[in-house]
This record gives structure tokens, sequence and C-alpha cells, in this order.
């Protein structure tokens, strides 16, 4: 069968004059040892959508009185008329565990020229939508987006236009 | 292109052609879904960003430690569209594991094994393309390859970018898996036996298809050494200044700054699309150094202009630059290896070479600029890229050689 199969896929390489069978069969080596690599990775993979899916069953069944969950970590951030403004790449708290910002990656194109900015947790709304909750802001997108670029570790760089109110 | 060589074959245009350039273009599409959507698409799965920045890196350094070996297995095998095929589809697959699969160990080996795949991909499709048109007008037709890269490429972008917004990120690339059936059904049409049905004529013939010098020996051939120099000093001069200025940019201009961007990246694939077979057929006719330094003399005139512009409007024009050094070097590379390897016929292995000291370049222009831009802003950074710039065109204009061959003069 691996004749037949390297005779077929000589079509795709067969030089003139040299004959393909050995050679192609050399080449489907590397071929078949990647697809066989793929087998625990699947099976890997299908146990794990397993488990999110269940968890995501019971998260959804959950009735009136549980709390809601809502993942924040690639959750998408809008502006105040419903334009995309990034995502949400990771959360600060202090050191007991308060929540201070968020941080996101806004503006660009296709990846090119985002911008990471540290927005203060104070600023975040969580908008109720039928079957879903919202990451928004009320501020004008522009001076997000312009705001200091953040800088892990300084709490000075975390932008939060209604401070010293 | 099979038949006569000359003026009175130029008028035809055979089907092996359009293959070819189709070829180009569907693998280009198909690596596009590598390039922006990845980090989006992981993000969008919940990946922090640490975990993105490790897989990202590791597909790097497995591209750069697979670049030698990658071309130096494409030299040696005799199955170059089978190998090219085998490491389209690997691409495909990888896409595959990443839609299917965005988990840790599936996406870090989906992203190795593209890593790979791509290490064969480009130097297969070089050598598929010497093959074919054999030696003569080598320069036209790279152009060409280049030209349908491009355009496979940003209509790609555009394709995948709707898809990403109307559908999912995750639709980008199942996108990137069909891609790879035109590719490879274009890569099927090009087999010689259904070349010579079609227009009778034998493929041309070139100097030397398997490698016979020794590796030493070309490594140590000066013009290899000065024509790797002036590729790392290409890409370091290059690289990194689109993701600064565009990071400016957005500082600047805020929600309107993503078409401002999206301007950045378009004009010079247009300028690339139009230009570059020219360029090729200008290295086959005036020579290779002119071309050469045209090209190389573009990126620190474009440095310079974004350190001194500071309307971004005005910076769209300014990437007219960065479009001809695009062509120039899309189709240098590959011409310039092919004169270097004319002689030991190790010219894939030359490619991986030169993809290795690009990428080199290209890693310290990122991390480079992007301490200079942090430490002493942006305009620093700018000039910094400039001056290698000039550094690389003076390199250039000093120390390399002409590499074109001219065919002796015909008796008579």
């Amino acid at each position: 069968m691996l004749d037949s199969l390297g005779a077929f896929l000589s079509h795709f390489g067969a030089w003139p004059g040299i004959a393909a069978g050995r050679g192609a069969r050399a080449a489907l080596l590397p071929a078949v040892l990647v697809v066989l690599m793929m087998v625990p990775l699947v099976g890997m993979g299908l146990a794990r959508a397993q488990v999110a899916g269940a968890g995501a069953g019971a998260g959804a069944g959950a009735g009136a009185g549980e709390p809601e969950m809502v993942a924040l970590m690639g959750r998408r951030l809008f502006g105040p008329a419903g334009e995309e403004l990034g995502r949400l790449v990771d959360m600060l708290t202090d050191a007991d565990g308060r929540p201070l910002a968020v941080v996101v990656d806004v503006g660009g194109f296709m990846g090119i020229g985002t911008r990471r900015v540290a927005l203060a947790w104070s600023v975040l709304r969580f908008v109720r939508e039928p079957g879903a909750v919202r990451l928004a802001i009320d501020i004008d997108p522009d001076r997000v987006i312009a705001a200091p670029e953040y800088r892990p570790g300084e709490a000075a760089s975390i932008f939060n236009p209604t401070a010293g109110r | 292109m099979s038949g006569p060589t000359g003026r009175a074959g130029r008028g035809r245009r055979p089907v092996g052609q359009l293959g070819l350039d189709l070829l180009n273009g569907f693998i280009a599409a198909l690596q596009t879904a590598f390039g922006a959507f990845v980090p989006a698409y992981l993000s969008g799965q919940g990946w922090t960003q640490a975990q993105i920045g490790f897989v990202l890196t590791a597909e790097t350094i497995a591209s750069m430690l697979s670049q030698v070996p990658g071309g130096a297995y494409v030299d040696i095998t005799r199955h170059r569209r089978l190998v090219l095929g085998l490491s389209v589809a690997g691409a495909a697959l990888s896409a595959l594991l990443i839609a299917a699969l965005p988990y840790h160990l599936p996406v870090l080996l989906a992203l190795l094994l593209h890593a790979v795949a791509g290490s064969i991909m480009s130097p297969a499709i070089a050598a598929v393309t010497v093959a074919m048109v054999g030696r003569r007008e080598l320069g036209e037709r790279l152009g060409r390859n280049v030209r349908y890269a491009s355009i496979g490429s940003g209509a790609a972008a555009a394709l995948m970018g709707l898809a990403a917004s109307v559908l999912s990120e995750r639709a980008v690339f199942v996108l990137a898996v069909l891609l790879a059936v035109p590719a490879l059904w274009a890569l099927w049409s090009l087999h010689p036996r259904r070349q010579r049905r079609r227009h009778g004529g034998a493929v041309a013939p070139t100097d030397a298809t398997e490698p016979q010098g020794s590796v030493k020996a070309l490594l140590a051939d000066r013009r290899m050494q000065v024509f790797c120099a002036c590729v790392t000093l290409f890409h370091f001069s290059s690289a990194a200044l689109l993701a600064v200025a565009a990071a400016e940019v957005t500082r600047r201009a805020g929600l309107r700054a993503g078409l401002l961007i999206a301007s950045f990246v378009i004009v010079p694939q247009v300028l690339v699309a139009l230009a570059s077979p020219l360029a090729g057929r200008m290295a086959e006719r005036i020579g290779r150094r002119p071309i050469l330094v045209l090209g190389f003399a573009s990126l620190p005139l474009r440095a310079a202009l974004f350190a001194m512009i500071d309307d971004p409007f005005l910076l769209v024009p300014v990437q007219l630059l960065e479009g001809v050094a695009s062509a120039v070097y899309g189709v240098m590379l590959p011409l310039v290896a092919a004169d270097l390897t004319r002689e030991n016929g190790r010219y894939t292995l030359s490619l991986g070479v030169f993809g290795l000291a690009g990428a080199l370049g290209a890693a310290l222009s990122t991390a480079v600029a992007g301490v200079i831009a942090t430490a002493w802003g942006v305009k620093a950074a700018f000039w910094t890229l400039a001056a290698a710039g000039m550094v690389a065109v003076l390199l250039v204009l000093i120390a390399m050689p002409e590499t074109r061959v001219r065919p002796p003069p015909k008796p008579g």
C-alpha cells in the first residue's frame, strides 16, 4: 500500500529519470511521524474540551441567586459608542487582593501598533446584556488609547481619569 | 519558461507560469494567518500574555534553528516538489491544530511544525522556480513570485480580517487550511510531464541542480559573507520600524489610527505587487548591484523621514520606500543566491543561511529599537535604524560585487 501511495505522491516530485518509489517513502516518513504525534494531542484536546464544556454547562445552568461568572482574560473592551477598543490581557490587584486595574491591548491594525495601557478598575463598566456581560468604559476612547504605556510595577502608569475627585 | 528562449519565445505565456503564480499566491495567503492572527486568537481563547509570548518565542527560535537544515534538506532531496507539497500540508495541519485545539501543548507543537514547514517551503519554492525557468530570465520570474506572494497575502489579510470580525478568529485558521487545497493543486499543475504535454519543449537546463561543491568553500566565499552581512543589516534597519511607528501613530491618532496603519501596510504591498517583476528584469538587464543599491538606499531614507516627519498622514507616501526595499529584497535575495551557488549547486542551503541571517537581524532590530524607544524616545530609535541602513548601503556599495553572469556572446 505504501508503494502505490509512493507512486501516487511521486507525481508531485518525480524529477525526469529518477525512480520515485524509495525516495518518496523516505520523504513520507517524517509526515507519518507528524501524524502519529497528533493522536495523543487530539485525545488530550478532546478531554480538555469535555472538561471545559462541563464547566460551562454548570455555569450556564446556575439558577437565580447564584453568582454569575465573568472570565476576564481575553475579553473585549468596548467604548461608550459600542466601538471595540481592544482586549483585556491582564488584571492588577494590590497586595490585599483588591482590584486596581486591568491591562488592555488597544488600538492598531491587526496587531500592528497596539498599545498596552492599564485602566483603573473604577473606569470599567460591566454592562449586562441578554446572555452575556459586556465590558465597557464611559470615557473618550482616544484618551484611553493615548494613555501612557503600561509599565509593570509602576503604579503611576495606571490611567485613572476620575482620580482626585 | 519552456521552449526556445530569446525573442521568439518571449511572447508565449506557458501555463506553467500561471501555476507558479498561483502557488506563490496561495502559499503566501496561507502564511498570512500565522502572522497577525495567532496572538489575537490565543488572547481570545483566554491565554495569558506570558503564555502567548512563550509560544511565539519558541516558534521564532525553531524557525531560526531550522532555516539552515531546511535549506540543506531541500538541496539534497531529489523530490523538491513533493517536499514542497508536504511542507504546505504541514502548514495546513498546523493551522488545523491551532483552530481545533487552542491549548498549550497542541498550539506549541503546531507552531513548531509551522516553523519547520516554513523553513522548507521558502527555499523549495525558489528551487522549483529555478528548475522551471532556468537562469536566463530568473530575475523576472522571481519578481513574479514576489508579486503574486504580495497579492496573495494582501487579499488573504483582507479576507481573514473580515472573517475574524464577522465570524471569529478561529475562522481565520480554518480558512488557512482551506487555502492549502488550491496551493497544492497549483503545485500539482507544475509536474514536468504535464508541462511538456502542454507546450512540447524540454525544461530549460540549469547549471547545477544537485549540490556538488563543498559547504565549507561556500561559507568561506567572501561574496557569501558580505551578502549575509547585508541581509542582516537590511532586516536590522527595517524590521522594527513599522512596529515602533505604528505604536506612536496609535498614541497620537487614537481610534482613527487603525486606518492609517492599514495604509502603512497596504501601500508597500501594492508597490511590491506592481514593481517586483520590473526589479527582476532590471537586475537581469543592468546588473544586480544597481538594483541592490537602490533597494538598500531606501532604508536609511525611510527611517530618516520617519524620524523627521510628525504628521502621520505624510508618512503614508513614505511607505512607498518600504515597497521599493521589499520588492528589491524579495527579488534579489533568491537571485543573488542563485548567482553565488551557480557552480556548487547548494542553492537552498545558501537561502537557509541568508534566512537565518535575516531572522537574526530582525530579532535584533525589534529588541534594540524597543529598548531605545523606551529609554530615549521614538525618534532616537528611528535615527538608529537609519544609521544601520546607511551602514548597509555602504557595505553594498563598497564590498558587494556584481554577481550577474553575462552569457557568452553568440558567435557570428
